[in-house]
């Protein structure tokens, strides 16, 4: 396989990159889901409506 | 103005006008390249052959033998020790629903949990994030109805991440799908897992596939990669599927629809593998020996209107069973318990699902009082 060469720095610059993508995904990823679902709710709940397990209607 | 030729044609109708300009109005392509052309007449009479074959999708590899894996047998299902699961559903189309896990007692689920499911018409995506802050989550986006990309994330603090993409596309007659298991190249190749699929459907119940699998880690010194085999035969009210995987193992599954409420299914796995033979003595490894194993598993499922119940017995002495049942319209009681008559010990889980609204609508609908489109149900007691 032919090698792909990448000069350290731009390696360096990558790594750091994919370590922001992996913190935000990590802690982004479910408040996306919750607005994303949010909008699309007809009563548009608020956060602690949005969170509690409870019935609140 | 009793020219006929006169008469002004509507607007609406201009392919009517034959101005060769015109995309519809061209009723032939130009015959001026006869290499073109006679390609052409290729794949028309080889799509027009396919269709005639009246094929249909022959379902993805991945689900292969779900009807047994997954809907039969209790792999999906079976936990240990207490868990609650409270789920709130906030809207229905699109799906939007949180839910929060509670646990006890288990070596697999966390004791708190919270999730999110959207699924909307494109877009899907399901997150879970549990007490010590792991994180999995996936998301698919349709870019139409035949190609899917699709996402899983795995993460968890202080470990690797996992990330796999993948690209599933569904054809009348074939799927392929191609993903790609934490693929970098930052080790100056490609290294990570890819694996490649197709499965092809034969003829209306017959498809056949062949998976392959390149993998290369960065710590190994040399790349690896295997072939796989499928088939699946659905009759209808039965399923056959067989699987030759590339890491030494036959799995033959048959799923049977005995009644309208109960299915059947019956899984036969048997393995070829290596082992070191070691000197009794000494304990040094003097050899190898093929060693070849085999496993059966049968397992029936039962679904009546406000319980599922699913029991499985294997070549190993395992006894198993899954009940679900809805004591109210929102509440339901889950049991799990497994006997393991060979090794003389057992596993058993207790938990309970609520479910919630976050709306009314949709509570009136768990009650049962209103349906889908909000009208009420007959013999429902009255709401104000």
């Amino acid at each position: 396989m032919s090698q792909i060469t990448l000069s350290d720095e731009s390696k360096e610059r990558i790594i750091k990159l994919l370590d922001y993508a992996r913190t935000i995904s990590h802690y982004g990823f479910i408040p996306m889901i919750l607005y994303l679902g949010w909008s699309s709710t007809s009563n548009k709940p608020n956060i602690f409506n949005l969170l509690s397990p409870f019935p609140t209607v | 103005m009793s020219d006929s030729n006169s008469t002004p044609v509507p607007l609406t109708d201009m392919t009517k006008l034959s101005i060769p300009t015109l995309p519809n109005a061209v009723s032939e392509p130009p015959k001026s390249n006869p290499f073109f052309q006679y390609l052409n007449d290729v794949y028309t009479t080889i799509s027009e052959h396919r269709s005639n074959l009246n094929l249909e999708n022959p379902g993805t590899i991945e689900n292969l033998n779900k009807e047994v894996s997954r809907d039969v047998f209790l792999n999906q299902y079976f936990f240990t020790g207490l868990k609650a699961d409270l789920s709130k559903v906030f809207s229905m189309s699109p799906a939007f629903q949180t839910s929060h896990s509670l646990s006890m007692g288990s070596q697999v689920l966390p004791p708190y949990a919270f999730g999110a499911v959207y699924f909307g018409d494109k877009i899907f995506m399901q997150g879970n994030i549990d007490n010590d802050l792991s994180f999995s989550g996936r998301a698919n986006y349709g870019w139409d109805k035949n190609n899917v990309s699709k996402l899983t994330l795995q993460l968890v603090n202080n470990q690797p991440a996992m990330v796999q993409l993948e690209q599933d596309y569904q054809s009348s007659d074939f799927s392929v799908n191609f993903k790609t298991l934490n693929p970098s190249i930052l080790n100056n190749e490609f290294t990570g897992v890819a694996v490649a699929s197709l499965l092809q459907s034969l003829t209306r119940k017959l498809s056949v596939g062949i998976e392959t699998t390149y993998s290369k880690q960065p710590n190994s010194p040399v790349p690896e990669s295997a072939i796989s085999y499928y088939t699946r035969y659905n009759n209808g009210n039965w399923i056959f599927s067989s699987q030759l995987l590339a890491q030494g193992a036959l799995v033959a599954s048959f799923w049977r629809k005995v009644s309208e409420r109960v299915e059947a299914g019956i899984e036969t796995q048997i393995t070829a593998s290596v082992k070191p033979i070691t000197d009794n003595l000494m304990g040094t490894p003097i050899g190898f020996e093929p060693v070849i194993e085999g496993e059966t598993t049968l397992g029936a499922k039962y679904e009546y209107r406000q319980s599922v119940f699913r029991g499985q017995i294997d070549s190993k002495g395992k006894v198993g069973v899954f009940m679900e049942k809805r004591v109210l319209p929102t509440v339901s009681i889950l049991f799990s318990g497994e006997i393991d008559h060979f090794k003389q010990n057992s596993r058993l889980g207790v938990g309970l699902q609520f479910e919630s609204a976050g709306d009314e609508k949709i509570m009136m609908m768990q009650q049962g009082l209103v349906d889908a489109n909000g009208n009420p149900v007959p013999g429902a007691p009255q709401v104000n």
